[in-house]
């Protein structure tokens, strides 16, 4: 996702007003020249610069514009106030501008609109800006007289290089991007877009960036009021770039399933169990929709049950051929062998773990590091950091968790299995301060869990570091296949594996 | 020895690592197959697969001796031989996991630790999940396998170089290596092809097939 920061001008100063209301305007005091040389030397490629002059129908601050456009550093791409041939001609032709923002044109006279767009093929962009769910024209003051829908579907198939959408109520006021209008208008102009309006943190540009179909976001008042820096926001618009290592190795996504007794369940908390079917079934079923691994917990209540029913992992290993980690119920390294003897890859250990270290040391010494998963449920302390629970997420040990996976990692777990006790089960979104923190203290893959809710929380997980991601519900739900998922993931940039499936 | 003990396919147990998986798979490919430590099952032997996990020296130390003189009594009457990563690792003239020791030597090169670091970036070891091959030239044992297919990988050592006769195909993970290599009769991969869905099944039933 490109970044683009914003220049608005307002009587030839940098300025930012909330939700486009002229009253409601904050002066930052600030040189436009030295601005845009700032966010060149920063390394932006584009920059997002609006007349708002021009916009409230007054002189267009044009001798500026052009002097701003005629460096070579950075691209500008201009709006405010462009109503006519003659503005876009001039600011296309005459000054260096890449491309310009048309607004109301597009939604007031479609015909004139599509005329420049084919004078100008690449270089126009349209606006769709909407407020309270209706577009609005002419600096947001106006309602449109088309619908959104009307109005997109009549962009599709235009050679426009994007379509740029503003929730105006969300503008300048950092109350967080409307992704979902932005997804909306994708899916109605096929448009590539650049998304507008109410960035306020580096999640948020991380969350856009996993938005299909976003192209770029532009950014203003959180950039000029030290929210984060353009260094920051640039890394944060590229997550799927990573690290830099060069590696063909693909970032894996892990549904998760529940068995007990045998079975597949679904419940809340461990109550209200709906049985969901066959482990081998739904092992299957995920498999065939790009699934890189499948993680079970067996939540059989009676240990005894579990020691005398091993049958499943071994009917859904004869039909699955791609990783299988069962966790639940392992508490000595017999009952590791066990698993694996009945066709599980790798055990996932927790409370156990943490009860008795030295078991993660005899089965990484007997089966090796790379089948040793230790899962970890963490709680964020009050006073700061995170401490280990225990037994399903409801007994607190007081011990960092930090400290505890690093020793996990020193006594030979190959993987950690990280869930944000906080973020389990409220699908808004994984620990992601807990994950970089993680992340930045040891080298073993880390798998995120508990938060899921939407493909870009998936994508912010593994730009805060995780190696794969693991989900229940959202599958479970059939909210979102793991191809749909996965495809989500390949658009924000991640290198995933994306195959035909099928056998 | 009938024809029929002959065409299945066994299992070499080196003593590391489970081998039920792989049964599984060979299974599931519609062959037959026998896990065997018998050194003179595997010197009668016509399709050997030679799994592994975990370090280099132990099935090192197991193939010494009887084993080892099976398999090449084995390679000798024309048998094929499918490593499967540390079984592929130990086919290599030597291993650098825990101070250098001999391998078998039937494929050409040393085994490595991956750069743990690269320009001052850690990467991420051990090397877990699906990478990407890069095939180097048609084998047989690709066949319907597309170039850029994904397969499965957990390991931390690998063949960095080996000669480019021997190399069939590579990926990538902070520096390129062996991910395929195959001299006559003697073939093996870093993945685990029965973990790596059906291009993975498909590699095993191709190998299958070849011998």
């Amino acid at each position: 996702m490109n970044l683009i920061p914003a220049i608005d001008l307002r009587h030839g100063e940098v300025v930012r007003l909330v939700k486009g209301d002229d009253g409601r305007r904050t002066r930052y005091g600030l040189d436009p020249r030295q601005v845009l040389a700032d966010f060149a030397a920063a390394g932006v490629d584009l920059v997002h610069v609006v007349d708002l002059d021009a916009a409230f129908g007054e002189a267009p601050q044009r001798q500026l514009i052009a002097e701003l456009a005629a460096t070579d550093q950075v691209k500008i791409e201009l709006g405010g106030g462009l109503r006519d041939r003659a503005a876009v001609d001039w600011a296309l032709l005459e000054t260096g501008c890449e491309r310009v923002i048309l607004g109301s044109l597009a939604a007031k006279d479609f015909d004139a609109f599509a005329a420049i767009v084919a004078a100008h093929p690449d270089r126009i962009v349209p606006a769709v800006e909407v407020a309270s769910g209706a577009l609005r024209i002419a600096g947001w003051t106006q309602e449109a007289s088309v619908s959104l829908e009307e109005l997109c579907g009549r962009l599709r198939g235009l050679p426009c290089p994007a379509a740029l959408v503003t929730d105006v109520d969300r503008d300048g006021t950092l109350g967080g991007p409307n992704l979902e209008l932005a997804s909306q208008v994708y899916r109605l102009s096929g448009l590539p877009i650049l998304v507008s309006g109410g960035i306020r943190s580096l999640d948020d540009l991380r969350a856009t960036a996993g938005v299909d179909g976003v192209a770029g976001a532009i950014v203003g008042k959180a950039l000029y009021e030290g929210a984060f820096t353009v260094e920051e926001a640039l890394r944060a618009s590229r997550p799927g770039e990573g690290s830099g290592v060069r590696s063909g190795l693909t970032c894996r996504v892990i549904p998760c399933l529940d068995v007990r007794d045998g079975r597949v369940v679904k419940g809340v908390q461990f109550e209200n169990l709906i049985d969901q079917g066959d482990p081998a079934e739904c092992a299957g079923r995920y498999d065939a929709q790009g699934a890189d691994e499948i993680v079970f917990l067996d939540i059989t209540a009676a240990p005894e049950g579990r020691d005398t029913d091993r049958e499943w992992v071994s009917r859904t290993a004869e039909q699955v051929f791609i990783p299988l980690t069962v966790g639940g119920g392992v508490r000595k390294v017999e009952d590791a062998a066990a698993l694996l003897r009945a066709g599980a890859d790798k055990v996932a250990i927790n409370t156990v773990a943490f009860e008795n270290p030295p078991l993660i040391e005899a089965v990484a010494r007997q089966f090796g590091s790379q089948c040793m998963v230790l899962s970890v449920d963490a709680r964020r302390r009050q006073e700061g950091g995170w401490e280990v629970v225990t037994h399903g997420g409801r007994k607190g040990r007081g011990r960092d968790a930090i400290d505890w996976i690093v020793e996990g990692v020193e006594l030979g777990a190959g993987e950690i299995l990280l869930t944000s006790i906080d973020a389990d089960g409220t699908q808004a979104g994984y620990g992601l301060e807990l994950l970089e923190e993680v992340a930045s203290r040891v080298s073993v893959p880390l798998i995120a869990s508990g938060g899921a809710g939407r493909p870009e929380h998936l994508a912010a997980a593994l730009a805060a570091g995780a190696d794969a991601v693991l989900a229940a519900s959202i599958f479970h739900q059939g909210t979102y296949t793991v191809g749909e998922v996965k495809g989500h993931l390949a658009a924000a940039g991640f290198p995933m594996r994306l195959e035909e499936q099928g056998t | 020895m009938s024809s029929e003990a002959e065409n299945q396919a066994l299992i070499i147990d080196a003593g590391v690592g489970n081998l039920g998986n792989l049964a599984r798979a060979v299974r599931h490919t519609g062959s037959r197959c026998e896990i065997t430590a018998d050194p003179e099952r595997i010197a009668a032997g016509r399709r050997l697969l030679l799994p592994g996990v975990g370090a280099f020296r132990p099935p090192r130390e197991t193939l010494r001796g009887p084993m080892e003189e099976a398999l090449q009594q084995a390679l000798a009457n024309s048998a094929w031989l499918l490593g499967i990563c540390v079984g592929f690792q130990v086919l290599f003239d030597s291993g650098e996991e825990h101070g250098t020791l001999d391998g078998l030597g039937f494929l050409p090169g040393v085994v490595e630790r991956l750069p743990e670091e690269v320009d001052g970036t850690d990467v991420v070891l051990p090397h877990i999940g699906w990478n990407r091959l890069r095939f180097h030239r048609p084998h047989p044992l690709f066949e319907g396998i597309p170039d850029g297919s994904f397969f499965y990988f957990v390991h931390s050592y690998a063949p960095i170089e080996t000669d480019s006769e021997t190399a069939l195909a590579t990926a990538e993970h902070g520096t390129e290596f062996v991910a395929v290599a195959g001299r006559d009769r003697v073939l093996g991969t870093q993945f685990h092809p029965e973990k790596s869905g059906r291009h993975g099944l498909r590699l095993l039933r191709n190998f299958l097939e070849m011998a």
